[in-house]
C-alpha cells in the first residue's frame, strides 16, 4: 500500500516534468504585428496634429504685437517640486534638457532678471522660474509659478509664451502680471498690450489692458476691470490693501514671509486697506496693521498669531 | 530587452520603439486577445498601450519591471475595452472577467510533437474553467512570475499558486495515463530530441 502510493507520487512527478517540458517546447500562435504598429503611428501622428494645430493657431492670432504682464499661478509648485510621473512631468524633462535654468526666490525676497531676449521679468517671494540662456525655436518660453512682472521685448517672429500648472499665457502685446499662490487658483493682469491666456481645459481669453481674468482648476471663472497698480506694487515692494479681510492678508503675509501667521477668527472678518511696505521685516509690518487695527500679537515658536 | 534600448526610447529615438514594439506586441496582443476576445479590440488595447508608453517614455528608465508594467496596463484597458464594448461596468478584478481565451499553442516542426498532442493539450486547456485558464496561461505559456501576476490581477498568491497547482493537475488528468496519455509518450519524443 505504502509502496504503492510512492510509486504514484513518483509517476505524478514524473508527468509534472513531462507537462512542463511539453508547455516548454510548445509556443503560441506567431502573429503580425504590422497592424498594431501602424495604428501606434497613426494614434502619434494625430496627437502631434493636434498639438501642431493649436500652436499654430496661437501663432496666428499672436502674429505682430509685443506685453507687461502680472501672473499668479500656483498649481504649478508642485509640478516643479516633481514626484508624479505624468506629461506635465515630461514637459519639465524637456525644459531641463533644453537648458533651462531655474530661478527660486527665497521668501520675502524678489528678483529681477533680463532674458536674453531683453524682456525684463521680476519674481515676487517664493516663486520659480524656468528660463533659458538663449531663447531658440519657433517661440519664447518660460514657465512661471507664484508671482510674476513681464515687460516682453517686442519679436513678432518669436511669440512669447508663459507657461504655468494649468494655463499658457501668450504674449500679444507687451506688460503682465500672473499670480499663482493657492493650489488651483491663479489670475493673470495685463498693463499693456495684449495676451491670450490657453487654460489646459482649452478656455481661451484674449485680454485687453486693465483686464484681469481668474483661473479655478484649469478652469477661467472670471474676467473683470481692475487698476493694474493695484497689482503690481509688490514690484517696488508694496502690497496694496483693498478691503481684504486680516485673515486673507494674514495668509498673504504668510506666503511672502514664508513665516506662519495666523489670525484670531473674530479679528479674521476685518477688512483692511492701505499699502504695506514688504521691503520691512515681517516685525515691523505686523506693527503698522497693528496701527489700523487694534490687537494682540503673540510668538509660538515659529508662528505668529494675531488677537484682540 | 536590452536597458540600453530603453535609454534610447526614452531620448525620443522611435527606431528604438520599433523594437520594443516587435519584442512586446505578441505577447501583449495574446494576451489582450485573451481578455476581449477579438482580434479588432485587441489590436487597439496594445496600440494605445504602446501609445501610453511612447507618450510617457520619459519616465521609463523608472520601470522596475517592463514586462510586468506593460501586462498590467494591457490587463486594465483590455478591461475598460470590454467593459466599453459590454456596457458592463464591473469592477477591474480577476472576478469580473467571465472568460479568457488562451491563444493556440503550436510546436517547432523538429520538436517531433504531432499534431494530435497539440490538440490535445490545446483543448485540455480550453477545458479549465477560465479564471484558472487566465492565470495559468500568464504562469505557465507567458512565464510571468507568481508575484507578479498576483499584483496584476489584484489576487493573493496563495490565489495564483493554486490556480495553477488546479489547471496542472486537470491537465495531467486529461493528458496523463488515464486519459490521452501523451505524457508518457512525449518522454521518448523528449528523450529522443535531446540527443
Amino acid at each position: 500500500m505504502d509502496n504503492q502510493s510512492h510509486i504514484t507520487s513518483q509517476e505524478s512527478q514524473r508527468q509534472d516534468v513531462r507537462l512542463e517540458s511539453l508547455l516548454d517546447a510548445c509556443r503560441p500562435e506567431e502573429f503580425d504585428n504590422s497592424r498594431i504598429k501602424s495604428l501606434v503611428r497613426g494614434k502619434l501622428m494625430r496627437e502631434a496634429m493636434i498639438r501642431q494645430r493649436r500652436r499654430r493657431h496661437l501663432i496666428t492670432a499672436v502674429a505682430g504685437i509685443a506685453a507687461c504682464v502680472c501672473i499668479v499661478a500656483g498649481v504649478a509648485l508642485r509640478l516643479f517640486s516633481g514626484g508624479d510621473v505624468d506629461l506635465s512631468h515630461a514637459t519639465l524633462a524637456e525644459v531641463e534638457e533644453a537648458g533651462y535654468t531655474e530661478l527660486v526666490v527665497a521668501p520675502g525676497k524678489r528678483a529681477e532678471l533680463t532674458l536674453s531676449d531683453g524682456t525684463r521679468l521680476i519674481a515676487n517671494s517664493r516663486t520659480r522660474v524656468l528660463y533659458p540662456e538663449h531663447f531658440d525655436g519657433a517661440e519664447r518660453r518660460v514657465y512661471a509659478n507664484g508671482e510674476v512682472y513681464l515687460e516682453v521685448a517686442k519679436d513678432a517672429a518669436h511669440p512669447f509664451v508663459v507657461e504655468s500648472n494649468g494655463f499658457d499665457v501668450k504674449v500679444l502685446g507687451t506688460v503682465f502680471n500672473i499670480t499663482n499662490t493657492s493650489d488651483s487658483t491663479a489670475s493673470v493682469v495685463l498693463v499693456e498690450g495684449s495676451v491670450e491666456v490657453t487654460t489646459e481645459r482649452d478656455d481661451r481669453v484674449r485680454l485687453k489692458p486693465c483686464d484681469m481674468v481668474d483661473l479655478v482648476n484649469g478652469e477661467v471663472s472670471s474676467l473683470s476691470h481692475v487698476d493694474p497698480a493695484d497689482y503690481t506694487l509688490w514690484i517696488d515692494g508694496l502690497m496694496s490693501l483693498r478691503g481684504e479681510s486680516l485673515s486673507t492678508l494674514a495668509q498673504k503675509l504668510t506666503d511672502h514671509y514664508g513665516v506662519a501667521i495666523e489670525c484670531a477668527p473674530a479679528l479674521g472678518r476685518v477688512k483692511v486697506y492701505g499699502k504695506l511696505d514688504l521691503h520691512d521685516s515681517i516685525e515691523s509690518v505686523i506693527s503698522s496693521i497693528r496701527e489700523i487695527v487694534p490687537m494682540e500679537i503673540e510668538r509660538k515658536g515659529d508662528r505668529i498669531i494675531m488677537r484682540n | 530587452m536590452e536597458a540600453n534600448v530603453i535609454y534610447r526610447i526614452v531620448n525620443g529615438d522611435e527606431r528604438a520603439f520599433d523594437a520594443f514594439m516587435d519584442f512586446y506586441s505578441g505577447a501583449l496582443y495574446r494576451y489582450a486577445y485573451g481578455v476581449v476576445g477579438n482580434r479588432e479590440d485587441a489590436e487597439e488595447v496594445v496600440s494605445d498601450v504602446f501609445v501610453e508608453i511612447w507618450k510617457n517614455r520619459k519616465g521609463l528608465l523608472e520601470i522596475e519591471s517592463m514586462q510586468a508594467y506593460l501586462y498590467t496596463i494591457t490587463y486594465r484597458k483590455a478591461v475598460s475595452m470590454l467593459r466599453h464594448t459590454s456596457g458592463r461596468a464591473d469592477s477591474v478584478s480577476l472576478d469580473g472577467l467571465e472568460n479568457f481565451t488562451a491563444s493556440t499553442l503550436t510546436a517547432p516542426d523538429q520538436s517531433l510533437i504531432s499534431r494530435e498532442e497539440l490538440d490535445a493539450l490545446n483543448s485540455a486547456i480550453e477545458s479549465l474553467p477560465p479564471k484558472c485558464r487566465h492565470v495559468f496561461y500568464l504562469a505557465k505559456i507567458e512565464r510571468l512570475p507568481y508575484n507578479e501576476i498576483s499584483r496584476m490581477l489584484d489576487v493573493s498568491l496563495a490565489t495564483v499558486n493554486y490556480h495553477v497547482g488546479y489547471a496542472m493537475n486537470h491537465l495531467k488528468k486529461l493528458l496523463g495515463p488515464g486519459g490521452k496519455n501523451i505524457l508518457s509518450l512525449l518522454l521518448l519524443y523528449l528523450a529522443t530530441y535531446n540527443f
